[in-house]
C-alpha cells in the first residue's frame, strides 16, 4: 500500500511537469495563429500585391518565401545573396525583378540554391550579392533550409526557447497579437511582427522596424562601434580563427556556380558587396592581415566570371556612413548606387533595364540616408527619414 | 514522427496513452486496436503511401504464419521468407544494384529513386522470425489486431529492438492489460534518460562530427586533428544516439505495460569485439547468429567453416544497415574483427596463457585495442561514401605529410613531432577542431559511457526491460540505482526540464535511416 503510494505521488509530480510543458506547447499554438503562421504562403503573397503588407516567414527562414515568390513573379532580373542583398528593390529597374536575397549565406549554399531556384523559373539576368567573408570560412555542410519548419506549430516556441526573441515579445505576442504597437504598416509572419521589419511584394527587405522603434523608443541603432568592428573583424583574420587567403573549395564552388549559369544561358553577375566605410577604415589602418585576404579576393574574382562588379568600398563610389544600416549592411541609397554603377560598366547586360533617372533623383535627394522614404511603403515613416544609423555619421 | 520531438511529447503520446487507458477498459482487443491505430498513424506520419505497404506486409505475412502453424511447410516458409526479403531487396537495394550496374556496363536501368520505406528493415526481419519460429512450432496462431501490434507497436516499429513474437505476446494476452502505476513511474523515468542522451549529449556531439563528414564528402582535405576529433565524436554520437533510442523504446513500452527487450547494453564497455556484438544492437546480432549463422553451420563444422560463416553474417548485418559500399565494408571489416578475435581466442587457449598478476593492464589494453577498431571502422559507416571515408582515413594517418596543430601547443610537441619526421602547419589548417575544450566534452562523455551504469543496470532493482538485470557490485553504484523516491523524482525531472530546453530542433535518430 505504501509503495503504491510512493508510485501515486511519483506519477503525480510527473503529471505535473507534464501539464507545464502541455501549456508551453499550447501557447506556441496560439503565438502561431496570431503570427499568420497557418496563412499559405501564396495567400500572402497575393495579398502583398493589393495591400501594404511587411512579410517575414514564421520561422525567419525565407527559403519556401523566396521560391513561391520566384515562382509566382517569374521575372526578368533577380537578385540572390545573404542579408547584405535584400536592398535591391523593384523600383531601379525597368522590367520585372524579384529579389530572392536572404536566402544564402554561404558559397556551397548559393550553388545549391541556384540550381534550385533556375529550375523553379530561368530568369534572364541575377545579380549575385557576394560576402567576401564566405570566402574563408571553411565550409558548411549540410542542408541550408528547412522547409518542413514553416509548419512546426512549436516553432514559436523553440524560436524563444533558442533565444532567437526575446520572451518578453513571445508573450505580448500570445496575449495582444502583436508586439510592436500601431505600426503604421500591416505586419504578417512571427518574425515581422516581432521585429517591424519585413519583405515587400517583390522579395526586397524594408528595416522601418529599426526605425519605427528608435522614434519611439530611441532603442536600436546603429550597434558597430568602432571599438566592436575592430574586434570583429580580429578575429575574421588571421589572428583570430580563420585563414587570411581565399579557400579553393569557395574559388571552386565560386567558378562552378558561374559555369552552371552560363550553361543554362542565364547572365549572372557577381556583385562584391559593400562594408561601411568604418569598416574599411579600419582595414586600412589596422595590420596588413587585415585587409591581405579581401585585396587577394578583390584580384582573384574577376577572372573566374564574365561579368563581375566590385563595391566592396563604398568610398570608392561615394556612399558614406549614414548610408549604412551597420558596418555589414548597406541601405537602400547605397544600392541605388550599386544598380547605377552595375548600368555603367562596360558591356554591362543591365544597362537597358536599370531606370537611371529615377535613381539619379534618389540619390540626390536621399544622399547620405539610410531609407527612401517614399512609395507605399516609404512614404508610412516620413518621420524616419532623418534617422541616422551609424553613431560616427556625419563625422566621417 | 520523432520521439524527441514536441509534437510527439505533447500531442501523440498523450493522446495515445489516454485513449489505450479507456480503450483497454472496454475490451483486450479494443485497447490492442486502438495502438495499432496509433502505430500506423505514427508510421504513416513519416509518409502516408507507405501505411499500405506495411499493411499488406502484415497481412501476407499473417497469413503465411496462420498457414505455417496448421501445418508445416517448408515450402510455404521459403515463399514467406522470400516474399520478405524481395519486399526489402527491392526498396532497399535496388537502387544501388542498377547504379552499380549503370556504371559497370554503361547501361540506363532506372530504380535510383526508389525510396527507402521508413522501418522496412525492422519490420522485415521481425516478419521473417515469426514465420521461422511459426515453422519451428514455437508459435500459435494469435489474433489478427494482437499480430498487428506485435509489428506495428510503434517504440519499435521505426528502429527496434526486433521483438520476437514468443516475447510480446504473451504480454498482449495477460489478464489485465495496461499500465500500473508502477509502469508510468518506470516507463516515464526510462524515456526521459533516454531524451537526454539523445537530444543533450548526442546532439552536441554531432555538432562535432557532421562537418568534419560533411566536409570530406566535399574532398575537402581534412587535417589530423580534425578527423580524430570527428570520428572519435562521431563514435560517441552514434553511441548516445542508439542508446537513448533504445532506453526511450522500452521506457515507451513500459508506460503502456509492455517490456520490450534489451538492445544496448554498455557495448563501450566490452573488451573484445565479439563482446562488443553481444552488447550491441542485441536483437540484430541475435537475429543474425539464430536464423543466419547457425543455419549456416555456425561453430560446428571446423574453424574454416565457422569464420566463413561469420564473414557472411557480419557482410550481409552491414549490408542490412543500407545499400552502399561502406556498409558492406563495414560489416566485413567487423567480421575481420570478429574471426581475428576467435582465432587469438583459440591460441591463448592452445597455448594456455594466463594474465595473471597484469589482468589491470591487459583489461586496459583489450578496452583500448577494442574501441579503437569499432572507432575506425564507423568511418565506412558514416561517411557518405568510399572516397569521403579514404579522406578521413587519410586525415585520421597524417598521410598529407603534415601534422596539424594549434600553434600554442608547437613549442611543447615539437621535439616529438619533428623526430618523426613530421612538421608542424599552421593553425588556420585546421577548421573545426575546438583544442582542449573538445578533448574535454569528448572525455567527460567517454567517461559516462564507460564508467557509470547504463540505463537498465540503473533500473535493475525494477526491471524495466524484458531480461533480468543484474544488479551492479559496488556500495556507490548501487547508491545512484534507481528507486521510487523524492531523490530521483527530482532527477528525473531536472533532465527531462534540461532535455526539453534543447528540444526545439528535433533531429533524427541515426538508426532511423536503416
Amino acid at each position: 500500500m505504501k509503495r503504491r503510494n510512493i508510485f501515486r505521488s511519483y506519477n503525480a509530480v510527473l503529471g505535473l511537469v507534464f501539464l507545464v510543458f502541455l501549456a508551453f506547447g499550447v501557447s506556441s499554438v496560439i503565438v502561431m495563429i496570431r503570427s499568420d503562421g497557418f496563412v499559405p504562403i501564396g495567400e500572402i503573397l497575393d495579398r502583398q500585391q493589393t495591400d501594404a503588407i511587411l512579410f517575414n516567414s514564421p520561422l525567419s527562414s525565407p527559403y519556401n518565401h523566396k521560391i513561391t515568390l520566384h515562382k509566382k513573379r517569374a521575372a526578368k532580373i533577380v537578385a540572390i545573396g545573404s542579408s547584405r542583398s535584400m536592398q535591391f528593390r523593384e523600383k531601379a529597374f525597368s522590367e520585372s525583378f524579384t529579389n530572392l536575397g536572404g536566402v544564402i549565406s554561404d558559397i556551397g549554399y548559393s550553388e545549391l540554391f541556384i540550381h534550385k531556384m533556375i529550375k523553379e523559373h530561368k530568369p534572364e539576368i541575377i545579380i549575385w550579392a557576394v560576402d567576401y567573408q564566405d570566402f574563408f570560412e571553411a565550409p558548411r555542410p549540410g542542408r541550408p533550409w528547412r522547409i518542413e519548419d514553416d509548419h512546426n506549430i512549436f516553432a514559436p516556441l523553440g524560436l524563444a526557447g533558442n533565444g532567437v526573441f526575446e520572451w518578453k515579445s513571445y508573450w505580448k505576442l500570445l496575449l495582444n497579437g502583436e508586439v510592436i504597437e500601431n505600426f503604421p504598416i500591416k505586419l504578417m509572419g512571427l518574425s515581422a511582427k516581432v521585429e517591424g521589419n519585413g519583405f515587400d511584394e517583390d522579395g526586397s527587405m524594408y528595416y522601418f522596424g529599426t526605425s519605427y522603434d528608435s522614434l519611439g523608443e530611441g532603442g536600436i541603432v546603429y550597434t558597430d562601434s568602432r571599438e566592436k568592428l575592430y574586434q570583429s573583424i580580429l578575429e575574421t583574420t588571421i589572428q583570430g580563427d580563420r585563414i587570411n587567403t581565399p579557400r579553393p573549395w569557395a574559388l571552386e564552388s565560386f567558378k562552378s556556380i558561374i559555369d552552371y549559369a552560363e550553361s543554362e544561358n542565364v547572365i549572372i553577375i557577381p556583385v562584391l558587396v559593400p562594408s561601411a566605410p568604418m569598416v574599411m577604415e579600419i582595414m586600412d589602418e589596422g595590420p596588413e592581415t587585415f585587409r591581405l585576404g579581401l585585396d587577394q579576393l578583390r584580384e582573384q574574382l574577376p577572372r573566374l566570371s564574365p561579368y563581375f562588379a566590385d563595391f566592396v568600398d563604398p568610398r570608392e563610389y561615394g556612399s558614406d556612413e549614414c548610408e549604412f544600416l551597420d558596418g555589414y549592411h548597406g541601405g537602400e541609397v547605397t544600392y541605388l548606387r550599386i544598380v547605377l554603377g552595375l548600368s555603367d560598366m562596360p558591356g554591362s547586360p543591365l544597362k537597358p533595364y536599370v531606370r537611371r533617372d529615377l535613381i539619379k533623383r534618389l540619390i540626390k535627394e536621399y544622399e547620405n540616408e539610410v531609407q527612401i522614404t517614399e512609395g507605399e511603403i516609404g512614404s508610412q515613416f516620413k518621420n524616419a527619414r532623418r534617422i541616422q544609423f551609424s553613431p560616427t555619421c556625419g563625422d566621417i | 514522427m520523432l520521439f524527441n520531438s514536441l509534437e510527439f511529447l505533447l500531442i501523440f503520446l498523450p493522446v495515445t496513452f489516454f485513449g489505450f487507458l479507456m480503450a483497454v477498459r472496454h475490451s483486450r482487443v479494443l485497447g490492442l486496436g486502438w495502438l495499432v491505430c496509433a502505430s500506423l498513424f505514427f508510421y504513416g506520419w513519416w509518409n502516408p503511401v507507405y501505411v499500405w505497404l506495411i499493411i499488406g506486409s502484415m497481412v501476407v505475412n499473417y497469413c503465411l504464419g496462420w498457414a505455417l502453424c496448421r501445418q508445416r511447410s517448408v515450402y510455404v516458409l521459403s515463399a514467406g521468407v522470400g516474399l520478405n526479403l524481395a519486399t526489402l531487396g527491392y526498396y532497399k537495394y535496388i537502387g544501388l544494384f542498377s547504379e552499380t550496374l549503370n556504371q559497370l556496363a554503361d547501361a540506363q536501368m532506372g530504380f535510383q529513386d526508389v525510396v527507402l520505406p521508413l522501418a522496412i528493415s525492422f519490420f522485415t526481419f521481425q516478419q521473417i522470425s515469426y514465420l521461422v519460429d511459426a515453422y519451428n512450432g514455437k508459435v500459435d496462431v494469435s489474433h489478427w489486431v494482437e499480430y498487428a501490434l506485435f509489428v506495428t507497436f510503434f517504440p519499435q516499429l521505426i528502429a527496434g529492438p526486433i521483438v520476437r513474437h514468443s516475447e510480446i505476446m504473451p504480454q498482449f494476452l495477460k489478464g489485465r492489460l495496461g499500465p500500473r502505476e508502477k509502469d508510468i513511474a518506470i516507463g516515464v523515468s526510462v524515456f526521459a534518460v533516454g531524451l537526454f542522451k539523445k537530444v543533450v549529449i548526442a546532439d552536441t556531439l554531432a555538432t562535432y562530427a557532421s562537418p568534419i563528414f560533411g566536409v570530406a564528402a566535399k574532398g575537402v582535405e581534412i587535417t589530423f586533428l580534425d578527423s580524430w576529433g570527428g570520428v572519435l565524436a562521431y563514435s560517441l554520437q552514434i553511441y548516445f544516439d542508439f542508446s537513448g533510442y533504445s532506453d526511450m523504446a522500452i521506457g515507451l513500452g513500459r508506460l503502456f505495460g509492455f517490456r520490450l527487450p534489451i538492445n544496448f547494453f554498455s557495448p563501450y564497455k566490452s573488451l573484445n569485439i565479439i563482446e562488443f556484438w553481444r552488447r550491441w544492437h542485441i536483437t540484430l546480432s541475435r537475429f543474425l547468429k539464430e536464423y543466419l549463422y547457425y543455419p549456416l553451420g555456425g561453430n560446428q563444422g571446423g574453424h574454416t567453416r565457422q569464420f566463413a560463416s561469420i564473414m557472411i553474417v557480419m557482410l550481409l548485418g552491414g549490408l542490412w544497415h543500407g545499400a552502399g559500399w561502406g556498409f558492406l565494408l563495414w560489416g566485413g571489416m567487423h567480421g575481420v574483427f570478429i574471426v581475428v578475435n576467435h582465432a587469438w581466442q583459440n591460441l591463448v587457449r592452445t597455448m594456455g596463457w594466463q594474465p595473471g598478476r597484469w589482468l589491470g593492464l591487459w583489461h586496459v589494453l583489450s578496452f583500448s585495442l577494442t574501441f579503437l577498431c569499432i572507432t575506425v571502422a564507423w568511418v565506412l559507416f558514416r561517411a557518405d561514401n568510399l572516397d569521403a571515408a579514404m579522406n578521413i582515413y587519410r586525415g585520421m594517418a597524417g598521410l598529407d605529410g603534415r601534422f596539424v596543430l594549434p600553434a600554442t601547443y608547437e613549442n611543447l610537441l615539437s621535439p616529438i613531432v619533428s623526430s618523426l619526421g613530421l612538421t608542424f602547419v599552421r593553425f588556420d589548417a585546421i577548421m573545426y577542431f575546438e583544442g582542449m575544450r573538445q578533448v574535454g566534452y569528448l572525455a567527460a562523455i567517454l567517461f559516462v559511457a564507460l564508467i557509470l551504469p547504463n540505463t537498465q543496470e540503473w533500473m535493475s532493482r525494477w526491471r524495466a526491460c524484458l531480461e533480468p538485470i543484474p544488479i551492479p557490485r559496488g556500495t556507490f553504484t548501487r547508491m545512484l540505482l534507481w528507486r521510487p523516491s523524492m531523490v530521483h523524482l527530482l532527477v528525473v525531472v531536472t533532465i527531462l526540464f534540461v532535455a526539453a530546453s534543447q528540444m526545439f530542433e528535433p533531429t533524427e535518430f541515426l538508426y532511423f535511416q536503416f
